[in-house]
């Protein structure tokens, strides 16, 4: 009886013992690549327990790994490595045994190349008033964007039809996205893809670790030494639709034992393409990163990078020009100089991005990081200038055989010889009629005799200037993720930027002159008797007796003022784990202030009394309609706006390998500086009535990942209210470069996405893989809009309101039809059969991907189809206002209202892709492999991807009773281009 | 490794290929050279016509001359556009005479140059004649050479468009300019045209001489007075209330005529608040808001622009006229009346001339200084219009409007 009181009482002992040590449990394992079964290093191993997530660790050199100190308890793995689908198994712990998983296959992506930067071309818009921003879509873990991501890329395709600007982009835990404009961030790294390669994503309303996102998604790319891949690699690739050839190079020591890890990438894109004459790359990257880590607790990661270089930007042109041309690549950017080859507009970009990023990890259960980031240097973008001279520009209206005849009388162009003249030229392509003038433009300034007092007498008439937007950009970024207990973990962070930007221009080219002068073109033509008004610098004019400022080059001129935009937040996120079903609740907070900060004081807008020298008038400052003094000098006012959201989520795990799941969300969002400030490059002035953008965002998807199949299911809707807009262009109306801002913009999403990769077990290897994306975004609401000129401070007045509605902005009437011609009844204006929604533009709203892929034994074969429809182009307000529909009759008829309104429908598209690849081991040290992708193999060279309306109007009719368009201008994608990447690891 | 340098090698050869040179160009860093320079035509040898031998060609008013034979003329640039009261011409000059070139661009002066030779092959251009209008209160008016008016039939190419509007339209197309108008040598300043003088008579003379050689020419006249020959004050504007609407002469709704009525009344003061040369938009609404135009009549004598309103069925909204020409200001060509030699000139400036806005001196305007001017001497419906290029104080170089 003692004997067994004692061994009872060893055995209580011995299991407190136990009790004490913790579990004894966990999972370990190899993981590898499962054609050719090499150990994949770095693999990210999360093992959760229901929704919760439990541990996370890496795969090691060799493949290995191990979780320890598990309970005994069922556990779901998920397996995560860069370049391979995501893989979830299913373990179970037993008696506090380490369960060896052997080997774990992983199943790598078959993407030639992942998307970035470069996979889109620049789009120069000139002075259109709209913009050009591509969407990137990232996500190797999700099948939806993994495919759509690189095979939507050519037509721009946008998820969801949400703009460019909701997608946050994060680099180290720091929001990357253009502090004025909300721009993607990705030119800051294009070339360094080795370096960058390591990124995680959350779709829509998700929530990342790194911050609670918006509704279009979060990309944080880690940029960090450690995750940069081990070793020497070099790459050579060509690309036929961009640039000629890519060198690559990147080393990486990875994780060394004295806790340092070193990585560099660099590069160089050189040269021009297959498609597009004038666009060219001579752009280069280099990265440096050094991590250190000190012990289980702190990590430091160090790193600077940057992409300096220029590429040559291309143009679009009206259908007319392309079809004068015989070609839809036409560019009208470029000349020829003596021969060689010159684009006008040129960006040259070298902005440097530094960060510190500290790691702290205290316990297993808490985690945090903060990050001081800061990007600097200069963006440059070229552009011609003129001063009292003829637009240069190939394609200018006046240069087109359209000009001169229509064969509508009500235009008054019936000068057929004329055009039979202009269409000559253009058939034959005389190259200083299609192409920039550029012998010409260097003899005008030759000849230009206007002597100064430096005994220069070439004025410049043409100039090269480069409009500078330099940003200081400070931030600091951190973010924690606790897990006080197995069922709850919270996450959360703070975050404060600091941006001033610099907008200026420098004078980047005399073209053959000797001097140019700092005044405003447009006030000189107005106000030629008042030289004042015209100074671009009017502190500069009192103090050298009225003249304005000699310019060389390098000088800057014309505007000079800072964008000051502030922004501080927090946000938590709380995530409940109860078995199969996660919910997570998050908000956050923020306050956001920005104003302008002009640095030279502007004649039009002087904001202060002073005398002329020159005519001895004493000037009054202008006022605006409050009786508020304009100015173009000092500080603006600030704007100052209380940001918030909040996003529930609700995810529902069914046997393992299924998952539902849902967010919510609302957003209140600030408007950026560019959306805010009426002409940022002459005064001070804001928008009235600032307010903020709502937005109510769900999603409701489905998932399904396991025995090699890959499924999500997406529907969304979402809604976004008091969209506001500015737009500035050259308006031939007001004869004057003009702002157009609209307020009140609202748009509604709703669609479903369906991303799958399914294999076909009937052959070995052999998956079908696709994706459907099919929305309708559209616009729900009539904004109104105001129109400022940069040379008044009055606003425009039409028709005697200053305040004009944009009554056919989300749809316009259509009318029974003239059986005869096809053209809308004279019936009354609410006669009409139906409303025709207004789409948001530039993105095909049905995009189909249907293809195969083969893997075996390193090699890979993709070929896919794709469909793209119901893509619209970009709309003009101005065409959709009551002034524009009645014309100079002030009588809009059904005809009018349908042929102004009409938002234009791109035809739809079928692409066929493909893509083959291999890599060699050599010796079993060396990797060497190559990358052909094939696009658009058709050579389908009538696919529209972008474009907009001209913000004109022929108003000189013979009738005098309405408007006509001008023609909208448009870009093409590619015919069949390929990219050939060859690379070289060890 | 053979596979790895075979590619390589094989790419560098792709990237190589001459036909890929151009594409590599920008990419070469070194700067752009200057482009090349403008080099002078000499065609002295090719010449075989006059400006008097074109103008001659113009025998009937109504019928513009399309010139079928290998003409090619020689005349010097004696007018700029850059100060804007020239537009879209540019003025040649021989010995013989003058004649208006209507090249159709914009900013011409930065390539064609006061002082330049042009050769002019004239065979494809047209002679027609602008602002002739017939009977006791018209005469002659102004020969120009450009292409053939819109609507009319061209001869050479077998064209038939509708109706014909203007005899000659601009050339405006850069390849037409480039096939007949080939610049020649800037001469020296020494060596350039000076301005003719006339007398009052010789003005006078010109009313119904269709090729009169005077036309044309850059000229210059002295000793000038402000004022009519009734000792009054006078100008002459025509500005259209809704200038999107139609406003010929049968719409004579939608104008409004700022001069002096058929019956003036000596030493009456017709010049409507216009001090200055001519009338920017700015300076448009200004006196249009003032109220100082609210007594003048409309176009179709339906009442006065303070009081009257305009109809709906011509307008498509009823509003008073001046609140319709104020929410419509545009720059106005605006002449002002001089006495030269006893014979009245209008000396005419655009609005968009640079010095639109600059004030004539009020001792010009009381008569108590006279001023030289010098233009181009022209002509509509048989009175000399003088368009002003540069104004002094009489017997000074002090320019009054530079």
């Amino acid at each position: 009886m003692t004997k067994r009181i004692i061994l009872a009482f060893a055995a209580a002992l011995a299991s407190l013992t136990i009790f004490a040590q913790g579990p004894t449990g966990g999972v370990k394992g190899t993981v590898i690549n499962r054609n050719g079964r090499q150990p994949v290093e770095n693999a990210r191993l999360i093992l959760k327990q229901g929704a919760a997530e439990i541990a996370t660790v890496s795969s090691a050199q060799d493949g290995s790994f191990l979780i320890p100190e598990l309970e005994d308890g069922m556990y779901t793995l998920v397996i995560e490595a860069p370049e391979y689908l995501e893989s979830q198994v299913q373990v179970t712990v037993n008696d506090g045994y380490v369960k060896n998983m052997f080997n774990i296959s992983l199943t790598g992506i078959q993407r030639v190349t992942e998307v970035d930067d470069d996979s889109f071309a620049a789009f120069d818009m000139d002075d259109s008033g709209f913009n050009d921003n591509p969407t990137i879509l990232f996500g190797s873990n999700d099948v939806f964007n993994n495919i759509a991501g690189y095979n939507f890329s050519s037509v721009r395709f946008r998820a969801r039809g949400y703009n460019s600007e909701s997608q946050e982009v994060y680099l180290a835990g720091v929001k990357m996205n253009d502090a004025i404009t909300g721009y993607g961030p990705f030119s800051l790294w294009s070339g360094l893809n080795e370096a960058m390669r390591s990124k995680e994503t959350v779709n829509g309303a998700e929530v990342s670790d790194v911050a609670l996102g918006g509704y279009n998604g979060v990309t944080n790319v880690f940029g960090t030494a450690g995750q940069v891949r081990k070793g020497l690699r070099g790459s050579v690739l060509t690309n036929s639709s961009l640039y000629r050839l890519r060198l690559m190079a990147s080393y990486a020591t990875g994780p060394m034992d004295n806790g340092w890890a070193f990585a560099t990438n660099v590069s160089a894109r050189l040269g021009g393409n297959d498609w597009i004459d004038g666009v060219y790359y001579r752009s280069f990257a280099y990265y440096l990163a050094a991590d250190k880590v000190f012990d289980d607790v702190h990590t430091l990661h160090f790193a600077i990078f940057g992409t300096p270089g220029e590429r040559g930007a291309q143009m679009a042109s009206t259908q007319e020009v392309y079809d004068l041309m015989y070609d839809n690549m036409y560019n009208a950017n470029w000349g020829y100089q003596n021969g060689r080859v010159r684009n006008a507009r040129v960006r040259k970009t070298h902005e440097p991005v530094a960060y510190v990023q500290w790691d702290f990890k205290p316990s297993d259960i808490f985690q945090g990081s903060a990050t001081v980031l800061y990007r600097f240097g200069k963006n440059g973008y070229t552009a011609l200038d003129w001063y009292n001279a003829q637009d240069p520009r190939p394609d200018y209206y006046r240069n087109l055989p359209s000009y001169f005849y229509n064969d509508n009388p009500d235009y008054k162009r019936n000068n057929q010889a004329k055009a039979i003249e202009a269409f000559k030229s253009w058939y034959n392509e005389v190259p200083d009629v299609v192409h920039m003038n550029w012998d010409r433009i260097y003899q005008v300034n030759n000849l230009s005799y206007v002597p100064n007092e430096n005994g220069e007498t070439k004025r410049s008439k043409y100039v090269q200037e480069e409009r500078r937007t330099d940003q200081n950009d400070l931030n600091f970024s951190t973010s924690f993720k606790y897990r006080p207990q197995a069922w709850l973990t919270v996450t959360g962070g703070l975050n404060a930027k600091w941006n001033k930007t610099h907008y200026y221009k420098i004078l980047a080219d005399l073209l053959g002159g000797q001097y140019f002068v700092d005044v405003d073109n447009f006030a000189d033509r107005d106000f030629a008797s008042t030289p004042f008004m015209a100074a671009n610098d009017l502190e500069y004019y009192l103090a050298h007796g009225g003249k304005s400022r000699i310019l060389h080059v390098g000088d800057k001129y014309g505007y000079d003022y800072n964008a000051h935009v502030h922004n501080y937040g927090g946000w938590a996120n709380g995530e409940f784990s109860f078995g199969n079903l996660g919910i997570n609740v998050g908000a956050k907070l923020g306050y956001q202030r920005f104003w302008r900060e002009g640095l030279t004081r502007k004649g039009l807008f002087p904001g202060k009394e002073f005398t002329d020298p020159v005519s001895g008038i004493t000037v009054q400052p202008a006022k605006d309609s409050k009786g508020e003094v304009i100015t173009s000098f000092g500080n603006s006012k600030k704007a100052h706006f209380l940001t918030y959201a909040a996003k529930l989520g609700v995810n529902f795990v069914i046997g393992g390998n299924m998952r539902v799941y849902g967010n919510v969300g609302y957003f209140n969002d600030a408007p950026t500086f560019n959306q805010v400030f009426l002409s940022p490059r002459t005064r001070n002035s804001m928008v009235d009535k600032l307010t903020t953008v709502k937005t109510f965002a769900s999603d409701l998807n489905w998932q399904y990942s396991g025995n090699g199949i890959n499924v999500r299911a997406t529907a969304y809707y979402t809604t976004i209210k008091d969209q506001s807009k500015i737009m500035s262009a050259y308006d031939d109306v007001q004869n004057a470069f003009s702002n157009f801002a609209l307020s009140g913009i609202d748009q509604r999403h709703v669609g479903m996405e369906l991303g799958f990769k399914i294999p076909t077990y009937f052959i070995p290897n052999l998956s079908v893989q696709g994706v459907v994306a099919y929305g309708e975004a559209v616009y729900t609401s009539n904004p109104t809009m105001v129109q400022t000129l940069d040379n008044s401070a009055s606003l425009v007045s039409y028709n005697g309101s200053e305040v004009m509605n944009v009554s056919f902005w989300k749809n316009h009437p259509v009318y029974p039809r003239d059986v005869y011609n096809n053209i809308p009844e004279g019936t009354g204006l609410n006669d009409y059969t139906s409303l025709k929604k207004h789409y948001v533009p530039s993105t095909p709203q049905t995009a189909v991907s249907l293809g195969l892929a083969w893997n075996y034994n390193y090699w890979f074969v993709d070929a896919d189809v794709e469909y793209f429809d119901r893509a619209y182009l970009d709309m003009n307000p101005l065409y959709r206002t009551d002034y524009a529909v009645m014309g100079p009759d002030y009588k809009a008829t059904p005809e009018e209202i349908e042929y102004m309104a009409t938002q234009e429908k791109f035809a739809p598209a079928f692409l066929l892709n493909f893509s083959v690849g291999k890599s060699f081991y050599i010796q079993r040290k060396y990797q060497l492999g190559f990358s052909l992708n094939a696009k658009n193999i058709l050579n389908n060279r009538d696919v529209k991807t972008g474009g907009y309306e001209q913000t004109r109007m022929v108003d000189n009719t013979e009738g005098k009773n309405r408007f006509y368009r001008f023609d909208s201008k448009y870009f093409y994608m590619p015919g069949f281009n390929y990219m050939l990447n060859v690379y070289f690891r060890f | 490794m053979k596979k790895f340098l075979f590619s390589i090698a094989a790419l560098a050869a792709l990237v190589s290929c001459q036909s890929l040179i151009e594409e590599w160009q920008p990419v070469n860093p070194r700067p752009y050279e200057e482009g090349k320079p403008f080099t002078p035509v000499n065609m002295d040898s090719e010449v075989n016509a006059t400006i008097a031998q074109i103008k001659a060609l113009y025998k009937n008013h109504g019928t513009p001359v399309e010139i079928i034979d290998n003409l090619i003329i020689k005349g010097e640039i004696t007018t700029s556009d850059e100060d804007g009261n020239v537009y879209r011409e540019i003025y040649i000059q021989d010995a013989t005479g003058a004649i208006c070139l209507k090249l159709g661009r914009s900013s011409s002066y930065d390539d064609y140059k006061v002082g330049q030779i042009l050769y002019v092959k004239c065979r494809g251009l047209v002679v027609g004649e602008y602002g002739y209008k017939s009977g006791n209160y018209g005469g002659a008016g102004l020969l120009q050479l450009g292409l053939l008016g819109d609507g009319w039939q061209d001869y050479l190419d077998g064209i038939t468009d509708t109706e014909p509007e203007y005899e000659t339209s601009y050339i405006d197309l850069a390849p037409i300019i480039n096939e007949h108008i080939f610049r020649g040598a800037i001469l020296p300043q020494e060596q350039r045209v000076k301005p003719s003088y006339f007398t009052g008579a010789e003005l006078t003379a010109m009313k119904d001489a269709t090729q009169s050689p005077i036309v044309s020419m850059y000229t210059r006249l002295d000793g000038l007075t402000y004022g009519n020959s009734d000792n009054g004050k006078e100008i002459f504007c025509l500005f259209y209330p809704d200038p999107n609407l139609n406003h010929t002469k049968y719409e004579s709704w939608n104008r409004v005529f700022l001069s002096s009525p058929n019956n003036r009344a000596k030493g009456a003061d017709y010049t409507f608040g216009i001090t200055t040369w001519s009338l920017t938009k700015n300076r448009f609404l200004t006196l249009a808001q003032s109220g100082v135009w609210d007594d003048v009549e409309i176009g179709d004598g339906s009442g006065v622009i303070g009081q009257a309103y305009t109809s709906f069925d011509n307008f498509g909204y009823e509003e008073l006229y001046k609140d319709v020409i104020i929410s419509h200001p545009n720059a106005q060509s605006v002449s002002h009346y001089f006495m030269y030699d006893g014979v009245e000139v209008q000396v005419r400036t655009s609005g968009y001339a640079r010095f639109a806005d600059v004030a004539i001196p009020e001792d010009v305007r009381n008569g108590s200084k006279k001023v030289d001017i010098v233009g181009i001497l022209s002509r509509y419906q048989g009175s000399a219009q003088f368009t002003l290029l540069d104004v002094f104080y009489s017997g000074t170089t002090n320019s009054l409007i530079k």
